[in-house]
């Protein structure tokens, strides 16, 4: 008898729980509204180069990145995979709407202090009639170089100090798993070395980010050159194109990132046109990115 | 209207800071580049002192309180020679990131091939 009433309660609850979702079916088709898609990525960088994501209104964005030494220039235990040359980037962010996000930022690597903006033109929607099927940002920025000039008896100007780079960014989350980036990106630099070396380098970035577990993500980065790529240093190393591999690692409020890559630059001036590691060559280094959002939001403020 | 003003100076300071120039170093310098002889016998005291001093031991780096190794006189360069040549010379990434011009590179090779004389 006992058994009887179980089972009888047991496939009232289960018919029950069907009832619940066809209820709930039934108001998702009812509210046919495009919804935009959110976390295309985890963070505003998939690796080293921006996403299409913006941190919210009013919130700040504390980002520490770090550089490691290439693993061939010692042994790896001498110098413990390249720490004891690592290199660092300090930035912040600010989000002035939940579309536009303005940052500042300090390299140590060639002393650069760059100053950045991001636009949200479009956002991926989900779940309309009508859905927009990518998220299109724009991401400018200008560097400057503020290295002492290597000769100063010369007439040096400040313009020659200043680096821009242009990018619109095109991304699409395809599901919870894979999403993808196409980066068309332009970098001009005001001074260049050789007659031959053109100041504007075209560049197109590919970027993806797939899930392995529920706080971890694979992101692989690309920007092949389409012009200048016989560019040499003034030492005759010749440049080479960006290559990232990395992970996301969430922890409750932080992101952290961790990669491998052939570049020590950390702004797009930088690693798209200066990289000159070569990953056939073990000229790569350890990274990671650290982020910190403070809220100065009083109205969603939630600690 | 306060949001509108904010962000239309940031727009503003964008375009105004895209000063751009296409300027080329061989152009805007014609005299200084290549106008060295990049192959003349130099010792400690005639020449690799000063490359040394501007692109190594330079404040912070390897000079005495900064990074190890110390290169700031003749019997601590002498002593690291070694290491300044695989970085400097062959794997051409001191100073950091990208080298030294290719005149000092010479420089610096022939006075190491020379017998590092003072």
């Amino acid at each position: 008898m006992k058994k009887i009433l179980l089972l009888s309660s047991l496939i009232l609850l289960v018919n029950m729980a069907w009832a619940q979702d066809d209820l709930l079916d039934e108001l998702v088709l009812e509210n046919k509204k495009a919804t935009p898609v959110l976390a295309t990525f985890k963070g505003t960088r998939i690796i080293t180069g921006q996403s299409n994501e913006n941190i919210s209104k009013k919130h700040l964005n504390f980002l520490v990145l770090h550089r490691f030494g290439e693993l061939k220039d010692d042994a790896w235990y001498y110098s413990l995979l390249g720490f004891d040359n690592a290199t660092v980037r300090l930035a912040f962010d600010y989000g002035i709407t939940d579309k536009l996000m303005v940052g500042v930022g300090r390299s140590s690597v060639l002393k650069v202090y760059d100053m950045n903006i991001k636009y949200k033109i479009a956002q991926q929607t989900v779940g309309g009639k009508r859905n927009f099927p990518l998220a299109i940002s724009y991401y400018g920025n200008v560097a400057i170089d503020t290295k002492t000039f290597p000769d100063l008896t010369r007439n040096n100007y400040f313009t020659s100090r200043l680096s821009f780079c242009h990018q619109l960014i095109l991304a699409r989350k395809f599901n919870d798993k894979v999403s993808l980036q196409i980066t068309p990106t332009v970098v001009h630099r005001n001074l260049v070395e050789k007659k031959s070396t053109p100041n504007d380098i075209f560049a197109l970035g590919l970027g993806g980010s797939f899930k392995i577990t529920r706080s971890t993500r694979l992101n692989i980065e690309y920007y092949p050159r389409l012009n200048g790529t016989d560019e040499k240093t003034k030492s005759g190393v010749a440049y080479t194109d960006y290559l990232g591999i990395g992970f996301d690692i969430e922890t409750g409020g932080h992101v952290f990132q961790l990669m491998f890559s052939n570049s020590t630059y950390m702004y797009e001036q930088g690693f798209i046109t200066q990289t000159t590691g070569k990953w056939s060559d073990f000229g790569v280094r350890l990274g990671f990115n650290l982020s910190r959002t403070f809220s100065f939001d009083n109205e969603t403020k939630h600690k | 209207m306060i949001k509108k003003i904010l962000l239309a100076t940031i727009l503003l300071s964008f375009v105004v800071l895209s000063g751009c120039y296409y300027d080329k170093e061989e152009e805007l310098y014609p005299n200084s580049i290549n106008n060295t002889d990049c192959n003349a016998p130099l010792t400690y005291n005639t020449g690799i002192k000063t490359l040394i001093n501007s692109n190594c031991a330079t404040s912070g780096c390897h000079a005495a309180g900064g990074i190890s190794p110390d290169l700031s006189n003749y019997t601590l360069l002498k002593a690291s020679i070694s290491s300044v040549k695989f970085r400097a010379i062959d794997a051409k990434n001191m100073p950091s990131p990208a080298g030294m011009s290719a005149c000092n590179i010479t420089k610096l090779d022939n006075w190491i091939k020379a017998g590092t004389p003072e």
